[in-house]
């Protein structure tokens, strides 16, 4: 029979709207309204997983996000199973797929659950102590074998198919909690007008008062005054509110982390809505109405399917309108755990007896109880129980003797820890109450807890201190609010319960759950030596799950305090950190992946060169093309040809990404001569230099061509990767050191496309394109700058080379790019040129010897390491990085030279960062390979190398260490081709 | 020279998407200016974060010293007298439009700013971050948004718009 | 998130920020004159406090400016502004 164990009526539950599911391919109905947990319950199931490490049986302990044993996986199609979801979560919905985890073959028969009978030969700490040696035995049988064993649910093995986004936000009260008090402390807040923020991690608004039945607020029944709040709420223009949302962090000056599940509780969700959002929230103020979370009592046999928190059972009779056993035994250590027993008396359930752990129950709730005709039993300990699959029966001690009593459900009301995650995350130190444990104390600038998660429990005493904490809030942030206050009837008084350690009792009593940690495991550890909480921690991993211990850590805590005789105080809680719930990577990941994961720049040639079927590569975030193969052609043989093609006619480079910055101002020379290490104030117009900028420690940063276009206009260019780099560290001192100097830098990286045209024909290829400009070598000679106009437009002609032939950089506006670089082709073409990409420039430059900072440089490279001592401006007082040069370390002989290296065999090629040794069989290195190419136009690879006192050795043989052995290589002046520079001033 | 010009969103169809519409806008001349309000001859906004709207276009003052000159083109040429700089970045950039109801909404969802309406008000402007990229953000009228985006940076921005307007709450 | 007060834009988140090290080393006016491990010590030595840190940030992706801050370097709170370098 469908749902034999519903209430005939009530509960929150939609009965017009039945949900088919699936448990573990077993058919059942649901409602709209319930939870996964409240519809297993409903058909009659306890039993949903096994336990981690014993694979003892387990049911439903809880109703809400502090559930440890209910994990489940969630199966929504291919891309989509979600493992380790809590069932008291997770909404049911028409179709949902639902199955239970760590169990084979099946949830009733689980062979892992020999390790059950294996207990008492797996203690705390089993692991460490078991599995030491030999130290070979871990990779090959140690790893796998636990490795098999551990691990909870099955990770998902496709890639994610659904969308997650991420938004930030702001508002003037952030409220995290929509129960009693946090829903007091909003109606405040928001009848402001202050802007607020509403979250909680249900689906429905009203926390502990969705499962209220008695109570009248403002003489109303609670559930009214819940939906008129909500309604209030809602009007409300500036607030907004989220439910199914996690309050999961909080981060520094009141950034709260929120997960929203948006559309995993719906069977066909739109396809344009996310999975989840995360919200990033800085709020003026921030409101901490977590609740409080029930304790599980501790004592033998208290993990079987059957046994819950009173609360939950509250919950989930009220509220879904469920009986979650037939016959209930009731332990209670403190009145609230009385509702519960009130709950399912009033549905039909029969309660056995409630076993009050305490000497005397008396207060209302006992005597409610009592009238009801509930036996009540004080003086009472849980000694155990018994059942397989699901409680049987519960043997309960008193002063007298003991009895067995048969139950199907056992409640435990073991009193409330208040949720302290937010506030201790926000560096908040909590004090002990020895009579509601740790609560807090010291005050969170911008954050104020209220109701249940500091300590106040009453109905009336929560709505009366989220008022006051919702109206002072939204007065702190400028707006003028006053708490309402509302007459609470029907709530009646409910003494809290203590929490205490529990009694010695024999068997296996659970404190951590999902982590099978009993009370014995931790006693041990104390006996082995651990003291402290967090080491106790570490190595009984207790608290240590997904749940992070909400259900265990206090009780956990009693037990060693308890041991090593210290007041609870003294050892203290352990660190709460985020995530207080899991949060799943594709959150966090947000848009960024696949095309968004990084921003890709582009030139504005780009599509002309991806047309041309040029292949990319990445420098830093740009696409550069790499080289232009023709039909039939590979990598290897198109550089060859565009190589030859520039030495020998002319070729046509996209040099756009060059970092570009505009210096101005009538210091700007000044400015430039205390930068760079060469000599620019006198740099006339019209004039360019190759200029070398170090870090103050000296070591090479950058190097670029400065030009002059007037007296207080530079264009100074920077390696690709570098442009950021460099102009941060001129703004540094512009700003910081040098104020006084009127030279302002801004960055024209992509102001100008940069058209390289290089190679012997290069005059003839741009001649007619340039207006206005003579460009013989007389009136233009190699470095040389004009401003003028190209193919129409207004350009910057360099005349420079990183190639070592004639050279001319054409720099016009960018979005003008592709129109002029189209003409020059058409030139370049015409002259039976060729277009040539990063590879072919780099075989080019390294022919000349000419570096590449970040590539011959490493960050401890000197200026004269690389050779380029000649740059620096002699007579120069001072530059950045000038004092450095004459510390011992970089003055001193040994140093790696720049050097070229001609191996023997003319056929090999070695790969940059290959050791270089002074005898083939030395292990000791002299040096490294920076850079190597294979190269037609000198017939053998062009190897650049730093070797100690390199340029000493020319003529010396060395040896690379190549994958297949040493190679001998002859050091040689890195400048392979035209060393006089005859051809670059041609 | 218009049919030679090639702006970095060109032919992109303007995405719609249920309360926000982003549009590339017409081509814009653009100067950074330097240094001392004085220096320019033309009256600069001198809060940090404010605009002074012209016929022909608006000045951003991003900075203590530093604005951005909007203009169309063919603009008044802007002259510099005395201790400033004006660089030409008209090629630099790239500008949208995004309006709608939910405008703001969609640039939060890589903007990190408080962008209510009481909090950045039309008339204000700034330079910020849209997830990974850089933008300068004038807010043009409550519901109207103009972005700066650097050049490279375009077509990313375009596509984390393009994606976060799916869906937006 | 820090929330980082910039002299001239307000509080601002951080991602909109580059850090700069701690704050009052300037350069000096003549390098030459110091020897290695006055030198050195520019280069180098920093006071690394538990506490107030009088720090520099620079706001990059917003005025552009740099300015000093006192952080808190227990808390993350940000005490008071000072004036330019
Ligand atoms: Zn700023």
């Amino acid at each position: 029979m469908s749902q034999r164990f519903r209430t005939a009526a009530g509960g929150r539950i939609d009965r017009a709207r039945p949900l088919g599911f699936s448990f573990d391919g077993r058919g059942m109905e649901g409602f709209a309204g319930d939870t996964l947990a409240s519809a297993l319950l409903a058909n009659g199931v306890h039993l949903v997983g096994r336990s981690f490490k014993y694979h003892r049986p387990r049911g439903i302990l809880a109703a809400g996000s502090e559930e440890p044993n209910a994990l489940v996986e969630i199966d929504r199609g291919a891309g989509r199973r979600t493992p380790n979801l809590r069932a008291t979560q997770v909404e049911l919905h028409d179709g949902l797929v639902a199955r239970s985890q760590n169990r084979w073959p099946s949830l009733a028969f689980d062979a892992g659950a020999v390790s059950d009978r294996l207990a008492p030969l797996l203690p705390t700490g089993f692991y460490y102590k078991t599995f030491l040696w030999p130290p070979r035995a871990w990779a090959r049988l140690y790893e796998p074998l636990i490795r098999r064993a551990a691990g909870l649910g099955r990770a998902p093995d496709t890639a994610d198919p659904d969308r997650y986004v991420q938004c930030y936000a702001h508002c003037d009260v952030l409220v995290i909690g929509a129960g009693p008090a946090g829903l007091a402390a909003a109606r405040a807040a928001a009848g402001s007008g202050a802007r607020v923020i509403v979250c909680d991690e249900g689906a429905e608004f009203g926390g502990s008062l969705l499962a209220e039945e008695r109570a009248r607020i403002g003489g109303v029944p609670a559930a009214e005054w819940l939906r008129d709040t909500l309604a209030r709420l809602e009007a409300a223009p500036e607030t907004v509110l989220l439910a199914r949302t996690t309050a999961f962090g909080y981060y520094a000056q009141n950034m709260v982390g929120l997960i929203e599940r948006v559309t995993d509780h719906l069977a066909a969700p739109d396809p344009a809505l996310p999975r989840e959002r995360l919200w990033q929230v800085r709020a003026r103020e921030v409101i901490v109405a977590a609740g409080s979370i029930e304790r599980p009592l501790v004592f033998p046999g208290n993990d079987r399917p059957g046994i819950m928190l009173a609360g939950a059972v509250q919950s989930y009779v009220v509220r879904y309108g469920v009986r979650p056993g037939r016959r209930a035994v009731v332990a209670a250590e403190g009145d609230s755990a009385y509702r519960a027993a009130l709950a399912l008396h009033a549905a039909g359930v029969e309660v056995a007896m409630v076993a009050d752990l305490r000497d005397a129950a008396e207060g209302a709730l006992p005597q409610m109880a009592r009238d009801a005709g509930i036996p009540v039993r004080s003086g009472a300990t849980i000694v155990g129980t018994a059942g397989r699959l699901r409680v049987r029966s519960v043997t309960i001690g008193f002063s007298g003797g003991r009895e067995r009593v048969a139950a199907d459900l056992l409640c435990m009301g073991g009193g409330w820890t208040p949720s302290l995650h937010l506030y201790s995350q926000a560096r908040g130190r909590p004090r002990h109450d020895p009579t509601i444990g740790f609560v807090p104390r010291t005050p969170v600038p911008g954050l104020t807890c209220v109701g249940a998660c500091r300590g106040v429990f009453g109905l009336a005493e929560m709505l009366a201190d989220g008022a006051q904490a919702g109206a002072a809030a939204a007065m702190r942030a400028g707006f003028a609010a006053s708490g309402e206050s509302w007459a609470v009837e029907d709530a009646p008084s409910c003494e809290c319960a203590p929490p205490r350690a529990p009694g010695p009792g024999s068997g296996r009593a659970f404190v951590d759950f999902q982590n099978d940690v009993t009370a014995k495991d931790l006693r041990l550890a104390t006996r082995e030596g651990f003291r402290s909480i967090e080491h106790v921690k570490r190595y009984t991993t207790t608290g240590m799950a997904t749940d992070q211990g909400k259900t265990s850590n206090v009780n956990a805590l009693g037990i060693v305090a308890q041991a090593v005789a210290a007041p609870v105080e003294a050892v203290g809680l352990t660190t709460f950190r985020p995530p207080y719930t899991p949060v799943s990577f594709g959150a966090l990941a947000g848009v960024a992946r696949g095309a968004l994961f990084d921003p890709v720049r582009t030139t504005a040639i780009h599509g002309w060169a991806a047309a041309q079927g040029a292949l990319f590569e990445d420098v830093g975030a740009w696409k550069r093309a790499r080289c232009f193969p023709r039909a039939g052609e590979d990598m290897h043989v198109a550089v060859a040809r565009e190589c030859r093609t520039v030495r020998e006619t002319v070729g046509l480079f996209d040099a756009s990404t060059l970092g570009k910055i505009e210096v101005v101002g009538r210091d700007a020379a000044v400015f430039l001569e205390r930068m760079y290490v060469n000599a620019l104030a006198n740099l006339a117009p019209g004039r360019c230099r190759y200029a070398v900028l170090l870090g103050e420690s000296g070591f090479v940063r950058d190097d670029g061509i400065v030009g002059r276009l007037s007296a207080d206009r530079f264009h100074v260019t920077t390696g690709t990767g570098n442009a950021a780099l460099v102009l941060g560290l001129m703004e540094d001192y512009s700003q910081t050191e040098w104020p006084e100097l009127q030279v302002w830098l801004t960055s024209v990286t992509e102001q100008w496309a940069v058209i390289a045209v290089q190679g012997p024909r290069a005059r003839e290829a741009i001649a007619p394109l340039v207006e206005d400009v003579d460009l013989s070598r007389q009136a233009l000679p190699h470095m040389s700058v004009r401003s003028c106009q190209v193919c129409g437009v207004a350009a910057r002609l360099f005349a420079v080379s990183f190639t070592g032939e004639i050279g001319f950089e054409i720099n016009v506006g960018a979005d003008h790019g592709l129109a002029v670089w189209e003409q020059v082709w058409e030139r370049v073409q015409g002259l039976g040129g060729a277009v040539y990409g990063t590879e072919a420039m780099h075989v080019l430059r390294a022919e000349k010897g000419y570096v590449i900072v970040g590539q011959e440089t490493d960050g401890t490279v000197t200026i004269d390491d690389l050779g380029l001592g000649w740059a620096i401006g002699r007579k120069k007082q001072d530059f950045v990085g000038k004092r450095s040069l004459s510390r011992p370390d970089l003055a001193a002989a040994g140093r790696r030279q720049l050097v070229g290296l001609a191996l023997d065999d003319a056929s090999r090629l070695p790969e940059e960062g290959m050791q270089v040794t002074a005898a083939a069989q030395d292990r000791t290195a002299i040096g490294h390979v920076t850079s190597a190419y294979g190269s037609g136009t000198v017939g053998r690879a062009v190897v650049m190398a730093l070797v100690a006192d390199g340029r000493a050795r020319m003529g010396e043989i060395v040896f690379v260490q190549m994958t297949a052995g040493a190679m001998a290589a002859r050091v040689c002046d890195p400048v392979l081709v035209d060393p006089e520079g005859a051809r670059l001033h041609g | 020279m218009d049919d030679r010009v090639r702006g970095a969103l060109d032919g992109v169809a303007p995405i719609e998407a249920a309360g926000v519409t982003v549009s590339v806008t017409p081509r814009f001349d653009r100067a950074v200016l330097r240094g001392d309000a004085a220096a320019f001859g033309v009256g600069l906004p001198d809060q940090v974060g404010s605009v002074a709207e012209r016929d022909a276009g608006a000045v951003l003052c991003l900075g203590p010293d530093e604005w951005l000159a909007l203009a169309i083109p063919g603009g008044a040429v802007l002259r510099v007298a005395g201790a400033g700089a004006a660089v030409d970045v008209g090629h630099r950039q790239t500008a949208l439009d995004i309006t709608g109801r939910l405008a703001a909404a969609l640039l939060n969802a890589g903007c990190p700013l408080d962008l209510h309406v009481t909090a950045f008000p039309p008339g204000s402007c700034t330079r910020t971050v849209c997830g990974k990229a850089e933008i300068v953000l004038w807010r043009r009228a409550a519901e109207r948004f103009h972005v700066e985006v650097a050049r490279s940076y375009a077509a990313y921005l375009w596509a984390f718009l393009a994606e976060n307007a799916r869906g937006l709450r | 998130m820090l929330l980082i007060p910039c002299p001239f834009c307000g509080p601002r988140p951080e991602i909109e920020f580059v850090y700069g090290g701690e704050a009052h080393i300037a350069r000096p006016a003549d390098p030459s004159a110091l020897d290695d491990a006055a030198w050195a010590a520019f280069l180098h030595t920093r006071s690394n406090p538990r506490g107030r840190h009088a720090e520099r940030w620079r706001h990059l992706h917003g005025c552009a400016r740099f300015f000093n801050v006192v952080r808190d370097t227990v808390t993350d709170r940000f005490a008071e502004h000072e004036a330019g370098g």
